[in-house]
């Protein structure tokens, strides 16, 4: 009997455990909702301020995506594929963004790009490029983090692409760019989806990075995590519920949008 | 269409030795040899695929890769059509964009490049596949399309990596049959990678054994069945092979001799007897039901402990004996003696 029962289900201490752990993500979201000003709500979200910050966000994040997939695929190929010397080096510094405080990355960029930076003043004497506290100071901030995801996703995925379909596609007189764009890019597609969705998700809510390298300025840097920390510092306690329910329903409309991937088992 | 190759390869764990292989205008070669011994490598060598360390690799009279010059011409500018194991037809698109993949390739349109795809899925009487996707194909119509999409790029050399091996049983001789139909029609020259020695024997003109990494034994399959060269050969392609038609009994030989099988199979087809499961006998065999037969020795070839003996018998067949019963049956050149085999030893293919 004792042994038909456990086949039942799980051990009863996980599942207490497992449950609590489900209720410690959920509780939080609970909690806002309860606490939201359902009332005030729909001129909350329609203030310009917020409207302002949401548009800025999308932008940014979309932007910081786009240039992590128009780098970070070339780089995740080299880094997969090409034999050099400092391949490890290389890969270590594409990966730290993803465990550095974003803090420290953007004190990093801004000694680099900003305008006294080492590089930010060639920026700005030749092509009268300044990047802090700009709107393209906060898409590099969040290139900065995201595109390491983008990169380890796909480097594994074009790892584990059984290389004979190239070979194959080779010898069908396919010159090495249609082979990429033919048959490498849509086998790793799945991957570099799921790897462009991540750092999309990273670069929206992007924080660190962006309030050092680009600051705090309403409708030029002030994405909406910013925008949200002003208010909740303001004491304004209805604001920051409202925006952070705006994020709250892109993320779940991003998770619904990609249930068929992820949320399968 | 004439292929002359001179191959040395290093990868380290393994290398190929000298290897020369050549394919005359029209012909068919196979590459036998075990697993691991480099037929593939060669393969790969031949399409560009794999970096020469010394050697040349000429097609007509184009050299593709020659390491004395530095001349070396790109997988994809070598027009050589390549049929894979398992097909490796691309998994994301229909059959037929899989076999509009070449065309397209070389700069064809999309729509010309569709119809000369139908073209040869129908060559291959697969035309009703042509929207499926590859993982819906059995192993045997993947073959197909898979040898289709080859063909639609003309290449001027076909080469087939192990076609057969990743089939099951029953349908090997059906993709066997249309392979080697296609590859008597094609009129450039074919090189196949075998494991299966009945296989290279079916397809090919002539085979080169590669063992270790370098050329064994080359010669056409039945010279390659009668005198092997290695214990390898002697072990996997050294078979007495008959063909004939096959009915309840067995197989019938154009001479009218019928060989017995446990084995029923009906039509064209092979019998495969190795020689090890024939015996000789200085008198004729008590009478079980098998297959007995009297001849004459034309031929003792010893190797090591054992020896090979050529019998002319009504079936011409070679026995593998020990050193100590060859000496007890006192063979030699010209003495009768009784051939006899287990119908259980006879195994039979469809031709």
């Amino acid at each position: 009997m004792r042994t038909q029962q456990a086949r039942r289900g799980p051990p009863l201490l996980a599942g207490g455990v497992a449950l609590l752990a489900v209720l410690f993500f959920a509780l939080p979201l609970v909690g806002m909702l309860i606490e939201a000003p359902w009332d005030d709500l729909w001129d909350e979200l329609t203030a310009e301020a917020t409207v302002d910050a949401l548009k800025l966000s999308l932008i940014c994040s979309l932007a910081a995506t786009a240039l992590s997939v128009l780098f970070g695929v070339p780089l995740a190929w080299v880094l997969a594929r090409a034999e050099f010397a400092g391949r490890r080096l290389a890969r270590a510094l594409v990966t730290l963004p993803m465990v550095l405080p974003p803090v420290v990355g953007g004190i990093a960029l801004f000694l680099a790009f900003g305008r006294n930076g080492f590089i930010g003043q060639h920026l700005d004497d030749w092509f009268g490029i300044r990047l802090p506290f700009t709107t393209g100071g906060v898409i590099i901030a969040e290139t900065f983090v995201s595109m390491p995801f983008l990169v380890v996703a796909v480097e594994g995925a074009l790892r584990a692409v059984d290389t004979r379909y190239e070979d194959a596609a080779a010898s069908l007189g396919a010159s090495r760019f249609t082979v990429f764009r033919r048959v490498t890019l849509p086998l790793i597609a799945p991957a570099l989806i799921a790897g462009a969705v991540l750092s999309w998700a990273r670069a929206i809510g992007e924080f660190g990075a962006t309030i050092t390298f680009a600051g705090n300025f309403v409708g030029k840097t002030q994405t909406m995590p910013l925008a949200i920390f002003g208010r909740f510092e303001s004491g304004d306690l209805d604001g920051t519920i409202g925006l952070s329910l705006v994020l709250v329903a892109v993320s779940v409309a991003v998770l619904v949008g990609l249930r068929d991937r992820w949320l399968t088992t | 269409m004439t292929l002359t190759a001179r191959l040395d390869v290093d990868l380290g764990r393994f290398a190929l030795r000298d290897v020369t292989i050549t394919v005359a205008d029209g012909e068919t070669v196979a590459l036998l040899g075990p697993n691991g011994a480099g037929k593939t490598t060669a393969l790969r060598a031949v399409m560009g695929l794999v970096d020469l360390d010394e050697g040349r690799v000429v097609l007509d009279d184009t050299v593709l890769d020659d390491r004395a010059d530095g001349t070396w011409v790109p997988p994809e500018q070598r027009r050589i059509g390549a049929v894979f194991q398992h097909g490796l037809l691309f998994p994301h698109l229909t059959v037929l964009e899989n076999v509009a993949f070449g065309p397209r390739s070389r700069g064809v349109g999309t729509k010309q490049a569709r119809q000369a795809a139908h073209c040869w899925l129908e060559e291959l009487d697969v035309a009703e596949l042509a929207r499926e996707r590859p993982r819906s194909l059995s192993g045997g119509q993947a073959q197909r399309v898979a040898l289709a999409r080859a063909l639609a790029t003309e290449p001027r050399l076909l080469v087939l990596d192990e076609p057969l091996t990743a089939l099951d049983a029953s349908t090997r001789p059906e993709v066997r049959r249309a392979l080697a139909k296609h590859l008597d029609a094609f009129d450039g020259s074919a090189l196949v990678v075998a494991h299966d020695p009945i296989e290279a024997m079916a397809l090919a003109d002539r085979i080169i054994v590669i063992e270790d990494g370098g050329v064994t034994q080359e010669g056409t399959p039945t010279e390659v069945r009668e005198q092997p060269k290695t214990r390898y050969v002697a072990d996997v392609a050294g078979v007495n092979l008959y063909r004939g038609e096959a009915s309840a009994n067995g197989l019938r030989l154009a001479n009218g001799e019928v060989i017995m099988s446990t084995e029923h199979l009906d039509g064209p087809a092979f019998a495969v007897v190795h020689p090890k499961a024939v015996a000789l006998h200085a008198n004729q065999p008590a009478g079980t039901p098998r297959n007995v037969w009297q001849g004459i020795v034309c031929h003792v070839d010893p190797e090591g402990d054992r020896s090979r003996v050529h019998v002319d018998a009504p079936v011409p067949i070679t026995a593998e004996i020990t050193a100590v019963a060859r000496a007890e049956l006192a063979l030699a050149e010209g003495s009768d003696v009784w051939v006899s085999v287990k119908a259980a030893e006879v195994t039979l293919f469809p031709a």
